[in-house]
């Protein structure tokens, strides 16, 4: 045997183990807490310097400290492995996005700038955030990003919320909007962005009042609401489950959101069923977009991006955790609560195939509960199995049962070979989806024009 | 574009493909063929060469992972192309390190040939990364599979370069312990 067939036969390595060497990163708990000590550290280094707020504080945070190891500076080597694996993380300096980020004026109005950033196998939607200068976001890069030139991560950071890019116009700060599909796993932002892997990654969870009313009755109920801090681990673990199975539909989303009228009576109801949540990571990372409304049992985020309605169980537990007094249901909230997908955005779908659209077929739908499952299990396998590439969803759905499948193809052959799944022919509704919708459209085509 | 989008494309002949698969996963092939090869002429072709290769496997492959399948390929290229460039001498750059690392789990051993199978070689492989612990995998992984540079590696796992080469001689020695049972030395 030659060293070069030795070579040679590493080609053949699995996927599953090459897709686990391309994850970066080493047990984050026991990095977070070398990052906390360089953060914290760093930040008594600039009290007992008695430096201001504000920029000049940025401009100062920005500065090696004395006792703080410079970037890209490994801790000290030693031959002897014992030592090497208790050295082996890297102290790489940790820069307070905080301290990276510009007061800006309410009253500036500037075009918001978008990039796709491709993310493990996700395509990664940041925008432009205002920020200190080209300079400081220069000394505040991390690891660069796999796969993406001249984008970096925030120095001591494991999370993506936030990247810097270098270009033509100097170094600029981005931060992550949501995923380019028209439905992705919030897990997958949990995890890939966020780098919350279970709920012993999030710290506290502040629960704000909604603020879309600032009339002196609105901030009453403001008032009446107050903050709330909710670190007890059961409900963090329970917030964490429920956002981590739901599914995220992209942003400009506010008719399937469904926040109601914009009276003054509307709003105040909004207000009362709605919370502002902000997740505080053990990384020191704040998430600050997460919103929900009880009026239709949906967390949402800026920027209208909506997420799969709560199911009745995981809405009562949400607003007992968030203090919402729960919303008097009536038949019709409920049937729109259960129907996850946007009723506009179906509106605007093309139905390609006949789906059960009558009350007489849903009430036979409901007796085929395990013919449900087991048609979803077979779509999924075959989904697995990249038999058929052209769906990108399947689900059960109640209210009426059935499986909803949303594929992205008109071409017959594909469809009769989706419609074959279904034996009995009543229990497959299947949908066709627009590639993107308005939002991401406007996105794509500013990125287009950038390029 | 997602990469189910881009493996419909090719299974529809749709050239827009290979122009899609380059926007995405351009620099990260560049990279592999790179860390081979070190000149970016060469680098360049091997990942045009790659599209190629792709254009001509799906349809009726249909991959599972498709930056996996493009890192096989263009790894499986650069490396054809770099043996033709040094051939009978040795290479230069990290490559040649790389190759003369693997060399000491083969070297001492009788001149007599073992016969083998390319197959069941892979497979030995195959075996021996999964049952290493997870870190020691990747490293080794990102060594022999992406010849990633120490540095590289290091900066990856977080891990100081001294450890990575420690721990890459450790799981060499290992390898060699295992060939030598398996009979692929003798």
């Amino acid at each position: 045997m030659t060293r070069d067939e030795l070579f040679d036969s590493f080609g053949g390595l699995n996927d599953e183990l090459l897709k686990r060497s391309e994850q970066r990163g080493q047990s984050m708990k026991k990095r977070g807490l070398l990052v906390n000590i360089v953060r914290y550290g760093s930040i008594a280094a600039c009290l007992a310097l008695g430096i201001g707020v504000g920029t000049y504080l940025a401009d100062q945070a920005l500065q090696p400290q004395e006792n703080e190891v410079p970037d890209s500076t490994y801790v000290a080597e030693s031959s002897d492995v014992q030592t090497e694996i208790q050295n082996e993380q890297v102290l790489e300096k940790y820069v307070d996005v905080a301290m990276l980020l510009a007061k800006v004026d309410g009253n500036t109005e500037q075009a918001q700038k978008f990039a796709r950033v491709e993310i493990s196998e996700n395509t990664a939607i940041y925008y432009n955030v205002e920020s200190v200068g080209s300079d400081k976001l220069q000394e505040s890069t991390g690891i660069e990003i796999e796969g993406m030139d001249n984008w970096y991560q925030i120095s001591g950071h494991e999370d993506l919320q936030y990247l810097i890019s270098a270009g033509t116009d100097g170094y600029e700060l981005w931060e992550f909007s949501s995923f380019q599909s028209d439905s992705y796993c919030y897990k997958d932002v949990l995890t890939e962005i966020y780098r919350i892997d279970s709920s012993e990654d999030i710290a506290e969870i502040v629960v704000e009042p909604a603020t879309m009313d600032n009339s002196d009755a609105g901030k009453a109920i403001q008032s009446e609401i107050g903050v709330t801090n909710i670190t007890d681990r059961e409900s963090v673990e329970k917030i964490y489950q429920v956002l981590s199975s739901l599914i995220c539909y992209g942003s400009d989303q506010w008719e399937m959101i469904g926040l109601g009228d914009d009276t003054s009576a509307g709003m105040q109801k909004q207000m009362r069923a709605g919370r502002y949540l902000m997740l505080k990571t053990t990384q020191g990372m704040e998430i600050t977009s997460l919103k929900y409304t009880g009026i239709t049992g949906m967390f949402y985020e800026y920027g209208g991006i909506a997420y799969e309605a709560l199911s009745v169980e995981q809405k009562a537990v949400v607003e007992e955790i968030l203090g919402i007094e729960t919303v008097q249901e009536n038949e019709e909230m409920v049937s729109e609560k259960l129907a996850p997908a946007a009723q506009t955005k179906e509106e605007e779908n093309v139905e390609v195939a006949d789906a059960p659209v009558d009350e007489a077929t849903y009430s036979d739908a409901r007796e085929y509960a395990d013919e449900l499952t087991d048609l979803l299990d077979r779509i999924s396998k075959a989904m697995q199995g990249k038999e058929l590439p052209f769906v990108t969803s399947a689900g059960i759905y109640e209210n009426p049962d059935r499986v909803k499948v949303v594929v992205n193809t008109q071409d017959e052959t594909a469809i009769s070979k989706l419609k074959e799944f279904d034996k009995t022919g009543k229990l497959l509704e299947i949908k066709y989806s627009e590639a993107v919708a308005g939002f991401e459209k406007q996105m794509i085509e500013d990125l287009e024009r950038a390029q | 574009m997602t990469d189910e989008k881009i493996i419909q494309l090719f299974f529809q002949r749709n050239e827009v493909a290979i122009e899609e698969t380059s926007r995405k996963y351009g620099t990260y092939c560049f990279k592999i063929a790179n860390n081979i090869l070190k000149n970016r002429e060469d680098s360049e072709e091997c990942v045009n060469d790659t599209w190629m290769k792709t254009w001509e496997a799906i349809p009726p492959t249909y991959p599972q992972h498709l930056n996996l399948f493009l890192a096989k390929i263009v790894r499986n290229l650069s490396f054809n192309k770099y043996k033709s460039r040094y051939a009978g001498k040795r290479g230069g750059g990290e490559m040649a390190v790389v190759l003369d690392e693997l060399a000491e789990c083969i070297a001492g051993a009788n001149d007599t040939e073992a016969v083998y199978l390319a197959e069941e070689l892979q497979n030995t492989i195959n075996c021996f990364v999964s049952a290493l612990p997870e870190t020691e995998g990747n490293v080794f992984i990102r060594r022999y599979f992406y010849a990633d540079s120490i540095r590289d590696i290091s900066k990856r796992y977080q891990i100081s370069e001294n450890h990575v080469r420690v721990m890459l001689n450790r799981t060499r020695n290992k390898l060699r312990g295992k060939l030598e049972k398996e009979g692929y030395i003798v």
